[in-house]
């Protein structure tokens, strides 16, 4: 055992445990970062000789004491909760935003919305009935009409808005998923030649999974456990987004703008899919994320909702229709005209829903040979307000179903928010830099320093009394 | 054991934070709208019930306008009628006076004849009465008067205004809809009351043929006159005592159309007092599916408020104190 070998012990002490300090205080400088896992130096003893052997110095005590590893405190498994987490929380919160935007375009219970408009056009009817003959009861009925028709157009707009904006959601998170995926396969490599050529690369793996989490909340895309270089492959529906260092692309078919096309607004939706970038193969179902969400309003939600507010249209058209038929004008021979009709020749929808009646007296309040002032059919078309198939009906029943629909979502929504905080407290439970911690391990750390190089001042002065105090007896 | 780390209790304080700021926004909401439901998905069944209850609001004001209309037309019918009875009765009072009395001078029967044919008119006039420019004996038959009056003299015919566009055809009916399943007739069918010489003969035609007869009456046993053959004499008289007899039989018409209209008008004045008391029972039912509870909702928010206040102060606490602060 050398003389010297005390010196070296308490230098690798005071190398180790400053080495120790400086991660500490990383961990504190970063107590507030994003997306960052707190690290731990590692100190492990220097082992002595491994292997006896013939001319070991016996009793061999360590070497002094290395940093063998700055450890990043991951947990694979809450990572994966967190993913999981994530992008059912996205899903289910963008379904419940759909549901809130179309709430807020079918706007009851309130004093503007298509019900009272309904009830207004009603109660015009039954006014004329008391005085069929009078032209501003007429025009009332021509006017409250018009309101009804209106209605109709503007909210078959607002949900056609609506798909739009939900689509340039769609190409905008795509792209996103992109550029993410490229960003994950740039980290795996360069993660990969540094751990391979025995570096630590905490920090780039901190934002590299962030960046996967991200895809996990837009995709609801899956991640394999790191392998021993520290890589990350990503799947979705089973095919690789990113495999090592290669990321694939999706993209976004179906044309844009295309609600307004019953092709499209039949029982099979839309054709917005998202697909391989450069193939036509599917990814598959979207196993969640907000892009689940997003795929889910353009092809299912929104399509039901046109077609909800189509049917509305349709049942009102065919209800006056039907009855202003039986009716006569204002002269008392000619029967009444179709009442509402689609623009141009177009079939009746929410969206083309017009007054085809242009002036008062095509307005047919009485019925034939009842006499000129007879406004019995005006009574049978306010009666209709009641009709258990009629517009009120159909409409009051879409109310519920979207106000339940909703309810649901919401509530789904809020119950998986909470879940959602709870896996990623788990996460941070294990991961979180504490201030504390970190200040008590500094305070250890900064003991042992203080240790170590008192070992080196009694080193020293054995030293300097084996130097300069031996050998001097008698002078 | 679970590791809590500065960021852990600062991440749940936020959140709980956030969700006392979003329970008392909601709150506040109720509040300040005064409505328990804004949206649909606030209450679903709440909802339909509102919409339900709003449609038979507006329903049941219709019905009570309705019937205000009705109650207008029927004041109309009455007054006429009760006009037309006190006519009639005078017509008959006249011609009993020219039955009983045949000795009559030639200027006093003259007299009474005027009389009687101002009477004819009056009633015309009273057939032809209006309500909102419309005539209410005439049910739903065009504009201009109910009583449509050609030729002259003797051949001088009443006949009421067709309803239909075929002429003769069958008279619409004036109704009112009280409530979903009732409809009430506002008008009175002026051929039934008056009677019409299309098809049978008309009380104006009726009364012109009493003041014909009154002034065509021989004259009994006037002195310097011929004496009139008592023959005919008694003829005339047998001819207008008929003629009498039919105009008693319309006054009892006209009083069984007045009973009706009377009866009618019970039947509207019950029906809006219905529905004046059904427009209270269903604004109530509104305003308890859908209106806030003040004092509840205030309390509640009296208490969020508490929560919240508890919240702030517990983050205050919990976020300040470190190792940092008790080390040298």
């Amino acid at each position: 055992m050398s003389s010297f070998s005390g010196v070296s012990t308490a230098l690798s002490a005071l190398q180790s445990h400053r080495r120790a300090m400086d991660v500490a205080g990383n961990n504190i400088a970063n107590a507030n970062t994003a997306g960052y896992t707190r690290q731990r130096a590692d100190l492990a003893p220097m082992s002595g000789q491994a292997v006896p052997s013939l001319f070991a110095a016996g009793g061999v005590t360590a070497g002094g004491v290395r940093v063998s590893d700055v450890n990043r405190m991951s947990d694979e498994f809450l990572n994966a909760k967190v993913r999981s987490q994530t992008s059912n929380h996205a899903d289910l919160a963008g379904r419940a935003e759909t549901l809130t935007s179309i709430e807020r375009i079918v706007n009851e219970p309130s004093t503007t919305g298509l019900s009272s408009q309904l009830g207004k056009m009603w109660n015009a009817w039954s006014t004329l009935v008391n005085s069929p003959s009078d032209d501003s009861a007429r025009v009332a009925v021509l006017n409250a009409s018009q309101g009804v028709a209106d209605a109709l157009v503007s909210a078959a707009t607002q949900v056609e808005t609506l798909w739009d904006q939900a689509r340039a959601g769609t190409v905008a998170m795509v792209q996103e998923v992109n550029a993410r995926a490229a960003d994950v396969a740039d980290f795996n490599k360069k993660i990969k030649s540094i751990v391979s050529s025995g570096g630590e690369a905490n920090e780039l793996m901190d934002q590299r999974d962030q960046a996967v989490v991200r895809l996990a909340e837009l995709t609801g895309a899956a991640a394999e456990p790191p392998d021993q270089f520290g890589v990350v492959n990503v799947y979705l529906g089973g095919n690789a987004l990113v495999r090592e260092g290669r990321a694939e692309q999706v993209a976004v078919t179906g044309e844009p703008s295309k609600l307004g096309e019953t092709a499209l607004r039949s029982s099979t939706g839309s054709d917005v899919a998202i697909v391989w970038r450069g193939t036509t193969t599917s990814v598959g179902t979207m196993p969640g994320g907000a892009l689940a969400a997003s795929l889910h309003a353009l092809t299912t939600t929104i399509p039901t909702e046109a077609n909800r507010y189509d049917e509305v249209a349709t049942a009102l058209a065919t209800a006056v229709n039907t009855q202003h038929a039986k009716g006569v004008q204002k002269d008392g021979v000619t029967p009444g005209e179709p009442f509402f009709a689609g623009l141009g020749s177009a079939p009746v929808t929410a969206a083309t829903i017009r007054l085809a009646l242009t002036s008062t007296g095509q307005v047919a309040a009485g019925t034939a040979d009842q006499g000129p002032k007879d406004g019995s059919n005006a009574d049978l078309m306010a009666k209709l307000a009641l009709d258990p198939a009629g517009p009120d009906a159909v409409w009051a029943a879409h109310v519920v179903d979207i106000g339940s629909q909703k309810q649901t979502a919401a509530l789904r929504a809020t119950v998986n928010a909470a879940t959602m905080a709870a896996s990623i407290g788990d996460q941070q439970a294990s991961a979180g830099v504490s201030l504390d911690e970190e200040t008590a391990n500094l305070l250890v750390l900064q003991r042992a320093y203080e240790g170590a190089a008192r070992v080196l001042t009694a080193v020293d002065e054995a030293l300097d009394t084996l130097i300069n105090r031996t050998g001097l007896v008698g002078r | 054991m679970t590791r809590i780390t500065h960021r852990t209790i600062q991440e749940s304080t936020l959140a709980n934070l956030q969700r006392n700021v979003t329970a008392m926004g909601a709150l506040q909401e109720r509040l300040s709208t005064g409505k328990n439901i804004n949206r649909a998905s606030d209450d679903p069944t709440g909802t339909v019930s509102v919409l339900q209850l709003r449609q038979d609001l507006r329903n049941v004001e219709q019905f009570s306008r309705n019937a205000d209309d009705g109650l207008g037309w029927l004041g109309s019918v009455d007054t006429a009628l009760q006009s037309t009875q006190s006519q009639l009765r005078r017509a008959q009072e006249l011609t009993l006076k020219a039955l009983s009395s045949g000795s009559q001078s030639v200027d006093s029967r003259e007299a009474i004849a005027l009389e009687v044919e101002s009477i004819s008119s009056a009633v015309v006039g009273l057939a032809n009465a209006k309500y909102l420019d419309r005539s209410v004996f005439a049910g739903t038959a065009g504009s201009g008067d109910a009583v449509v009056v050609s030729g002259a003299g003797a051949t001088k015919a009443y006949r009421f205004a067709s309803t239909g566009t075929t002429t003769g055809a069958g008279g619409g009916e004036v109704l009112r809809r009280i409530d979903a399943a009732t409809q009430i007739r506002v008008d009175t069918d002026g051929r039934e009351v008056f009677g019409d010489d299309g098809t049978g003969q008309s009380v104006f035609a009726l009364l012109d043929t009493i003041a014909r007869q009154i002034r065509t009456m021989p004259n009994a046993g006037t002195s310097g006159t011929t004496s009139p053959d008592p023959a005919a004499a008694a003829a005339a008289m047998a001819d207008l005592e008929t003629s009498f007899e039919a105009l008693q039989a319309r006054v009892s018409q006209v009083s069984a159309a007045q009973s009706a209209a009377g009866t009618n008008m019970n039947r509207l004045t019950t029906a809006q007092d219905a529905a004046e008391d059904k427009k209270v029972t269903l604004s109530s039912a509104l305003s308890d599916v859908e209106d806030t509870d003040l004092p509840e909702t205030i309390v509640q928010l009296q208490m969020q408020e508490v929560a919240y206040k508890a919240a702030l102060g517990a983050t205050a606490k919990v976020l300040q104190p470190s190792l940092m602060d008790f080390l040298r």
